[in-house]
């Protein structure tokens, strides 16, 4: 390949390096840069050297791309259980032993017990997929990395840890699209071709063109969570299409909510300015809405009524650091969004604390911890059944 | 505890030689992050790093009683991690669609990369200083209140009445101990010293 062999005698400059370890280059790029690093003993050398520093200079960033958490209980797990089964003790012993040791944290590991211990509760772990034009569909694991390519066999879109990025800005005469599906559990971003952020909360759908056409209005079309960062470009205003709610912006930082099961589709406005109107309206009629930054508007689907109103968007964009915040929110919406962002199912049998309303705020941290809370604080009492939380 | 990188006073190693599972529990919530970054760095199937890291604990688990002997646990931690990432790509096969190509060249690099004694040196400092720079202080009262419910196995009942402050105020304590151990122990760790 004679491309290959033109990179391949010129010295690399430090940039370069940085770029392969980025992973920001070329198949060709990176073939060259691979047989340049093996070229010569200097040559590794300098290499080895720049990439050392590149891995030590992101050192303390590592607790965010390393499940921390998981990884413990999946080590006390494997070490100490050894040591107790040989020791001969029983199993059920081992399960009374471990929780006493551990906490109730100790129930959410993942599969060990394969739901044989009707006590325990086991989020379901799915994955994410990408559904292509064709009909295709790619699973995305968290640490993977596919590449998304078009009929013509071209790069369109990468994926870099959590997020999946779009680039090629090619004007195509047709929308080709792709739709992410994140489960209950999960998060993960995406970027637009145009340079808009997505980010998508659990339980969320999107589908979005490849890339947009020249001088036609940006559009996508979202189920579940999601906060967009959209790109300015007066030329193509933005338009999310959210179950039944159109929400049109030029340029404009917003968290639109339109779970399927919801009653209502929200938006909260933190930068700039949207419009809002239902399906088969405009922005010129009547009954659409402009926000203004800290707006939330609410359109309710059984009478298709928009409203606004004042917010701490706060709470609203708390979930993208993976937190839950709930401010004057009934019992049972609680435990839907929980069902959500951990992926397990709650039943609650006490209809009349469902209507409760509740303030509370949690971090990243196991549903255990929540449920303790709820237990501890509110005396709110439940047990676990075939995998599910059942609220007495 | 001494400044210098990874030498953590001996009266911890001696808790860890003595199968102490809250001083297992601290050490991997100190190193397991960092060392799983860095072996994603070292292998060429990223997915397997944090096996190589758990095997590294796994064996700090069974020989544990050898470990009194050791004096710098940042370096023997980090020297494990590395020989586990060496036997990794031994025995990498093609796992994939790769290219055999390809992947050779992947592996030669990396297995250069972790071979590599300069950019070892550079990389097992660096892991000791972010250690010790991230092991510092919880707030006074944050850390009493883990230290009742993690050591002490208060119940969080228990605990707000003998500090006389609310449940909500010991679910935020031991909350923000927990989100913030991984980058400030030094106290928690003291409590060994």
């Amino acid at each position: 390949m004679p491309i290959t062999m033109a990179f391949r005698f010129l010295p690399m400059k430090d940039q370069d390096i940085i770029a392969y370890l980025k992973g920001a280059v070329g198949p060709a790029e990176r073939n060259a840069m691979q047989d340049w690093i093996l070229e010569s003993d200097e040559n590794s050398k300098r290499f080895y050297q720049i990439k050392a520093a590149f891995v030590a200079s992101d050192l303390d960033k590592a607790h965010r791309m390393v499940d921390t958490e998981k990884g413990l209980t999946q080590f006390e797990e494997m070490a100490y259980s050894k040591t107790i089964y040989g020791r001969l003790v029983p199993y059920v012993k081992y399960a009374a032993i471990a929780i006493v040791l551990l906490g109730i944290g100790f129930l959410f590991q993942q599969g060990y017990f394969d739901g044989n211990d009707p006590n325990l509760l086991i989020p379901v772990d799915e994955a994410i997929t990408l559904e292509l034009d064709d009909g295709e569909i790619e699973v995305i694991s968290e640490d993977g990395n596919i590449q998304v390519v078009d009929k013509d066999g071209n790069v369109v879109g990468t994926q870099k840890g959590t997020q999946l990025i779009y680039e090629n800005e090619v004007s195509e005469a047709d929308l080709v699209y792709n739709t992410l599906t994140v489960p209950y559990g999960k998060r993960f971003d995406l970027r637009l071709s145009d340079g808009t952020s997505v980010y998508l909360n659990a339980g969320t759908k999107i589908k979005y063109p490849v890339t947009f056409l020249e001088g036609k209005q940006r559009q996508v079309f979202l189920t579940g969570e999601a906060y967009f960062d959209v790109a300015t470009d007066v030329e193509r205003p933005f338009i999310v299409n959210a179950e039944e709610l159109n929400v049109e912006v030029l340029g404009t930082e917003f968290n639109v909510s339109a779970y399927a099961e919801d009653e209502s589709t929200s938006v909260v406005l933190v930068e700039g300015s949207v419009g809002l109107y239902g399906d088969g309206a405009s922005l010129e009629n009547d009954t659409a809405i402009v926000l203004k930054p800290g707006d939330q508007g609410t359109f309710e689907r059984s009478n298709r009524s928009l409203s606004a109103k004042k917010v701490n968007t706060s709470i609203y964009t708390s979930w993208m650091n993976g937190e839950l915040v709930f401010r004057n929110m009934s019992f049972d919406n609680i435990l839907l969004k929980m069902e959500r962002h951990y992926n397990i199912q709650i039943t609650n049998q006490n209809k009349e604390l469902g209507q409760e309303r509740f303030n509370a705020s949690f971090l990243d941290q196991p549903i255990a911890d929540i449920l303790r809370y709820f237990n501890e604080t509110h005396e709110i009492e439940y047990h676990i059944e075939n995998n599910q939380v059942i609220i007495d | 505890m001494e400044q210098d990188n990874g030498h953590i006073d001996p009266s911890f190693i001696s808790l860890l030689a003595k199968g102490d599972k809250v001083a297992f529990e601290t050490l991997f919530r100190l190193y397991y992050d960092k060392l799983t970054y860095i072996a994603r760095h070292y292998l060429v199937h990223i997915e397997d790093a944090e096996g190589v890291v758990q095997n590294v604990f796994l064996y700090l688990w069974e020989k544990k009683t050898e470990l009194s002997d050791i004096t710098n646990i940042n370096a023997y931690l980090y020297t494990l991690t590395k020989r586990g990432c060496l036997d990794n790509l031994r025995h990498e096969k093609v796992k994939r669609n790769y290219i055999a190509d390809a992947l050779y060249k992947e592996k030669m690099i990396q297995y250069g990369f972790v071979k590599d004694e300069a950019a070892s040196l550079l990389l097992e400092n660096e892991l000791g200083q972010k250690i010790m720079e991230g092991i510092d202080s919880l707030p006074e009262k944050c850390r009493e209140v883990f230290v009742k419910s993690r050591m002490d196995g208060l119940k969080h009942k228990e605990i707000a009445k003998e500090l006389g402050i609310s449940h909500k105020t010991v679910d935020n304590h031991i909350a923000k101990a927990l989100t913030h151990m991984r980058l400030h122990l030094k106290d928690f760790l003291s409590l060994f010293l």
